[in-house]
């Protein structure tokens, strides 16, 4: 047989008081990290390869296209990672509910985790973006000209304000994934139709309004005077709301098989 | 002894069915209950209701002292182990064996290993390329490996070959007598799982309809075969769930049996023979024996 380490429940009366919240937390943190390949490996592998590929591209156009051509290009190639993010957070959610709620835990310690984790991977893409973008521009783009993570005036700010920009975009897309991945947990595929259905209501209703009344000149001040931040800590309101809906939907959800 | 679970006036509606149909039973601490009954007779809704994961529509249940539902106090002490459990599409089984800790103060992971390999489970293979039973075998290793005080599974055997099944019964059996615990464990095969049940809960259209000891439902039965006319003359007053007649032979299968009517119908040159569980709760659920034995899908 194995080891016999007397478990400490033995005969005595179970324990009545929860563990604290840092250690159930942390315990979501570790199960969501256990495997990093998804959330981290895959991602940075892409970004690399997409980062040589276009390198290699540029050398060569810039062997063809005299320097002074034009200047102010703007990849935006590392875009994607966000993108990639909000997938990550739906995939984790619909795949990480169950299962962490099988091994006794709540669900809103199940969020809270997941919270942290998307915290900690907003600031490490960010971190990881800046860097990034340093070595672009000490290289003077790759050697090449080439602006992949330059994304012209938001990294042309102070640094701190770069990655803070990055860290609430990143945000905003975990949660927006957050957001529709528990619809699709509590209500599955009848959940997804009417969810994109009203989406699709909401943003086109919105833009027909917004027309009708003539007021995108009034749209584009707004993100004119609340400047690149700014704008970025506005969406903060959609983040909030996202990840409070999220917790809304989770907390009344049962996991389901398949 | 004491009380872990306490449902009372227990009921989950979905949509137009009653899953569970308010059920009241007790569970006592440390012991192996079985939660047995066709399919689709609420055992699954039974124990997610346990586990916090459904929502009651009325009654209460009680779990170690308090709701289940978003309760830590109560679920850290629960594993529960489903039947097709998702698992994280990229998990490896070694994955799901790092993160459990976490989950279970008391997980044992030499024991985990010990499993995996009694199991002949690749640790290092991804969970979607694994086979049915493989992917069982996961389940049950993360069961008994977390000692967690209060263990669910859910017909936790699917695809499982039959050495792999006595296998886990096996080490359910040794590993509980070491670190007694409280396992609920739900499944169609009675026959394989007898030996191993203290408790006995049939659950049958949401209504729990037997909740005994297995002792007591083993020695309150048994089976009175022998020519006709005798064998019903021996019957005669006791509670006859099952007759089979072969020619002018008679095997009957009866419960509330005291000792002394089994002695007089032996004295009287019958046949007396026990009964199995599994054929004792398709007499008293009234099915067809076919629509209990599957074993899998």
């Amino acid at each position: 047989m194995t080891t016999t380490t007397p478990t400490d429940y033995a005969g005595g009366p179970l324990s009545t008081k929860a563990r604290p919240l840092a250690t159930r937390i942390l315990t979501i943190v570790r199960l969501l990290f256990a495997n990093p390949s998804t959330a981290i490996w895959t991602p940075v592998l892409i970004l690399t390869f997409i980062l040589l590929m276009n390198i290699a591209i540029y050398a060569i156009i810039r062997a063809n296209i005299p320097e002074d051509g034009e200047t102010a290009n703007i990849n935006g190639g590392a875009f994607f990672i966000y993108v990639y993010m909000l997938v990550v957070a739906v995939m984790t959610i619909n795949q990480a509910f169950p299962l962490s709620l099988g091994y006794g835990s709540t669900r809103r310690d199940f969020l809270l985790g997941f919270g942290v984790f998307a915290i900690v991977l907003s600031i490490g893409y960010s971190l990881l973006l800046a860097t990034a973008t340093a070595i672009e521009e000490a290289t003077n783009g790759w050697g090449v000209g080439l602006n992949f993570f330059t994304t012209g005036v938001l990294w042309q700010t102070d640094w701190w304000q770069a990655i803070s920009f990055s860290v609430l975009t990143f945000l905003l897309f975990f949660s927006i994934g957050a957001a529709t991945a528990s619809v699709y947990v509590r209500w599955k595929a009848i959940g997804m139709y009417v969810f994109w259905g009203a989406l699709v209501l909401i943003v086109i209703g919105g833009g027909a309004l917004v027309t009708w009344l003539g007021a995108w000149g009034q749209v584009g001040a707004f993100f004119v005077w609340a400047g690149v931040l700014g704008s970025a800590a506005w969406s903060l309101i959609i983040t909030a709301f996202c990840a409070l809906s999220a917790w809304l939907i989770l907390r009344r959800a049962t996991p389901t098989q398949a | 002894m004491t009380t872990i679970v306490e449902a009372r006036g227990l009921t989950k509606r979905y949509r137009g069915v009653t899953a569970v149909d308010g059920v009241d039973f007790t569970i006592a601490r440390d012991t192996i209950t079985g939660l047995l009954g066709r399919n689709g007779a609420g055992k699954t809704t039974l124990m997610q209701l346990l586990t916090g994961q459904e929502f009651a529509t009325s009654g209460t249940i009680s779990v170690a002292g308090g709701t289940p539902v978003e309760n830590a106090a109560v679920l850290q002490h629960t594993c529960f182990i489903k039947e097709s459990q998702r698992y994280p599409d990229d998990f490896k089984p070694k994955h799901v064996f790092a993160a459990a800790p976490g989950f279970f103060p008391h997980w044992d992971a030499a024991f985990a290993r010990e499993l995996a390999d009694e199991f002949r489970l690749p640790v290092d293979r991804r969970i979607k390329k694994l086979s049915r039973g493989q992917l069982s075998s996961v389940g049950i290793i993360v069961g008994l490996a977390s000692r967690a005080p209060i263990t669910i599974f859910d017909e936790p055997y699917l695809g499982l070959d039959a050495i792999a099944r006595q296998a886990f019964y096996d080490r359910l059996l040794a590993d509980y007598s070491q670190h007694p615990r409280t396992v609920i464990l739900s499944t169609h095969l009675i026959d394989e799982v007898g030996a191993l049940l203290e408790h006995a809960l049939v659950i049958d259209n949401g209504r729990i309809i037997i909740d005994s000891p297995v002792d007591a439902l083993r020695s309150h039965a048994a089976t009175i075969a022998g020519p006709a006319d005798a064998v019903e003359h021996a019957v005669t007053g006791l509670d006859v769930l099952h007759r089979e007649r072969l020619g002018g032979f008679v095997s009957a299968t009866v419960a509330g049996v005291s000792d002394d009517s089994l002695a007089r119908a032996r004295a009287a040159g019958l046949e007396v023979g026990p009964v199995s569980l599994q054929q004792l709760i398709i007499r008293q659920t009234g099915g067809s024996p076919t629509e209990h034995e599957e074993i899998s899908r």
